[in-house]
């Protein structure tokens, strides 16, 4: 009963992780195997983002010195 | 200075890989994911260390290869969700002007993206630090959905772990009991559907087997409207969300349901009493490697055919517009194959014999013409969400194939084995699209085929009437058993699985007062 209780917990905060990254979400269980299009889409979206997060991080001694240069 | 390590082309190799078994991770096993892993890591790392020494730089190496994976395990993506929000009229006619359309822009885009890394004089590691994060990140989502699926579903596969295996099987004497053959033709529809959906009339085959002594019911329909749970539950000889054994394992999820198909007490039931079991596998994950089975026929390994997994992982790539040129040759073997066990299945006088064969015919990818002349759809996908939509002529077609098939093997079969029970009885109808309901839903989702010899042409009512969740009940009875019949019913499964509704009324009375809700 303490296992399933605990899966049950592990289950509602993975689901809540599943809602906020959708490419997370398993397919329709009654098809056949999915190409999953869509959400290979939106995973590229976050990876994209991540992208972005990574460039202004390795870059921002640049901008932020680019940044304050233009104020000046 | 800090070498920069490059890792993205590996990980986008692997990710499309990754990403498409997190995605159908309910219905695949971790094991055939493993030699399309190893080819996309070896042949990256061909690729990457050849066109380093050729540019003379690793990192740039690294983009070309990457720029070139992305391609690679994109365009077919891309394809599917172009022909879904611009969907084709003719797949004849537009196939080909399609994927042009969208093969010349991303050549010129990979063309331009690998000539400027091949040109550029910046020092690309910063880039390729970056990449290597996005990259990282791409496989840790899907990752993460896999490893969701092996906590939450852990609990539901060790319930059917736990569920009796072969050792508890006892053989019994035997050389009394009658060979049976009983032939899954998947998604042959019955005669009410053909008739009232595609205006098709199927009498030819039908009176072919009735002169060879076959009893065919006139409405025979299925319990559920598709392989997953029709299957299962017709080999278990319950509705599946009522099989005791199995009542704690969750329904959602398609590998359970596969298990539960894998150790059924049909195939126990057999073997107890003392029946050689054969298996002639479609290599439908749903009747592959089944437990209890003596010899399994026409295996993905036999006949060089690609999996399910192998099939729509090429459907994503940019083989896509080629898969079918590559791969039919397979496919249609892999029919070919279960006609030609069954023809030439051995007759041992001793040991009585059950034959498990499920044909895929008439059901997609569609791959023969009425008469066995090879066809191209565009596709080689089960599902109907694909390229290749419902199709009223190649279903015919293959259809009439299946019949021409079975009639050769039917001849061959009644001139040795009068003594056999033959049982034809498609998982499921038609299947033609959709969940809008109503009687006309029920007629093409469950309106399937059903027809039976039993030694010495005796006509069983029972059998005739029921649905297959009876089928081997009834069966079992005339070999000496005592089952009950059970309720028939019809019920459809909601998309998730997990919610299933009684729509046994509704193949009974086509008034709109009797649509479901």
């Amino acid at each position: 009963m303490t296992l399933q209780k605990t899966f049950s917990r592990i289950k509602i905060q993975l689901a809540a992780i599943s809602l906020l990254l959708p490419g997370f979400i398993i397919s329709d269980a009654y098809a056949y195997l999915d190409p999953g299009s869509g959400s290979i889409v939106i995973q590229a979206i976050i990876g994209a983002l991540v992208g972005v997060g990574i460039t202004i991080k390795v870059y921002w001694e640049k901008l932020k010195m680019k940044f304050f240069s233009m104020k000046k | 200075m800090k070498k920069t390590v490059i890792f993205h082309p590996f990980l986008l190799a692997i990710f499309p890989i990754i990403f498409l078994f997190s995605h159908n991770v309910n219905n695949i096993y971790a094991e055939e994911v493993i030699l399309p892993l190893l080819y996309a890591i070896s042949g990256t790392f061909l690729i990457w260390i050849v066109l380093g020494f050729i540019l003379k730089s690793r990192i740039k190496a690294g983009f070309v290869v990457s720029l070139g994976l992305i391609v690679f395990f994109s365009y077919g993506h891309i394809f599917m969700l172009l022909n879904t929000y611009f969907p084709m009229e003719d797949i004849k006619q537009d196939f080909l002007s399609y994927h042009l359309i969208l093969f010349i822009p991303v050549l010129v885009l990979f063309a331009l993206g690998s000539y400027y890394f091949v040109r550029t004089k910046r020092p690309l590691n910063n880039a390729t630090k970056i990449v290597n994060f996005i990259a990282a990140s791409l496989v840790v989502i899907s990752f993460v959905g896999i490893g969701e699926y092996y906590i939450t579903e852990s609990y539901s596969l060790n319930q059917i772990q736990n569920i009796p295996k072969e050792s508890s099987v006892q053989i019994t004497e035997s050389n009394k009991f009658p060979d049976v053959y009983y032939i899954i033709l998947d998604a042959y529809a019955g005669s009410l559907s053909l008739q009232k959906m595609e205006n098709y009339d199927n009498s030819d085959f039908l009176d072919f087997l009735s002169k060879k002594g076959f009893h065919i019911a006139s409405e025979s329909f299925s319990n559920y409207q598709g392989t997953r749970f029709s299957i299962p539950s017709t080999l278990h000889m319950n509705y599946i969300q009522n099989t005791v054994d199995i009542k704690n394992i969750d329904l959602t999820d398609g590998r359970a349901l596969i298990e539960v198909s894998r150790d059924n007490p049909v195939f126990k039931n057999f073997k107890s009493k003392g029946y050689i079991i054969y298996s002639i596998e479609s290599g439908s994950v749903h009747t592959t490697n089944m437990n209890n089975v003596d010899f399994r026929l026409c295996t993905n390994e036999d006949t060089a055919s690609q999996s399910e997994f192998d099939s729509l992982l090429i459907e994503t790539t940019i083989l896509n517009p080629i898969q079918t040129k590559l791969f039919s040759d397979a496919n249609r073997e892999k029919i070919l194959c279960g006609f030609s066990e069954l023809l030439h299945m051995k007759n041992n006088n001793d040991t009585p014999k059950f034959v498990f064969a499920h044909i895929m015919l008439p059901h997609r990818p569609y791959v023969f013409g009425p008469t066995g002349e090879p066809i191209d759809s565009g596709s080689l996908a089960l599902r109907d969400d694909g390229i290749q939509k419902w199709n009223a002529e190649h279903y015919i077609g293959q259809l009439e194939f299946a019949n021409l098939k079975m009639k050769e093997l039917i001849e061959k079969l009644t001139e040795t084995e009068n003594s056999s029970i033959i049982i034809i009885q498609s998982d499921h109808g038609m299947r033609k699209g959709g969940y809008n309901n109503g009687y006309e839903f029920v007629l093409r989702n469950f309106n399937n085929f059903k027809a039976y010899n039993f030694p010495d042409g005796e006509r069983n009512i029972d059998f005739e009437t029921t649905t297959p969740v009876n089928s081997f009940r009834i069966l079992f009875n005339l070999l000496g058993d005592e089952h009950d019949l059970l309720e028939d019913k019809l019920y459809v499964v909601s998309k998730e699985g997990d919610q299933f509704k009684d729509v046994t009324e509704a193949r009974k009375k086509p008034n709109p007062s009797n649509l479901l809700d």
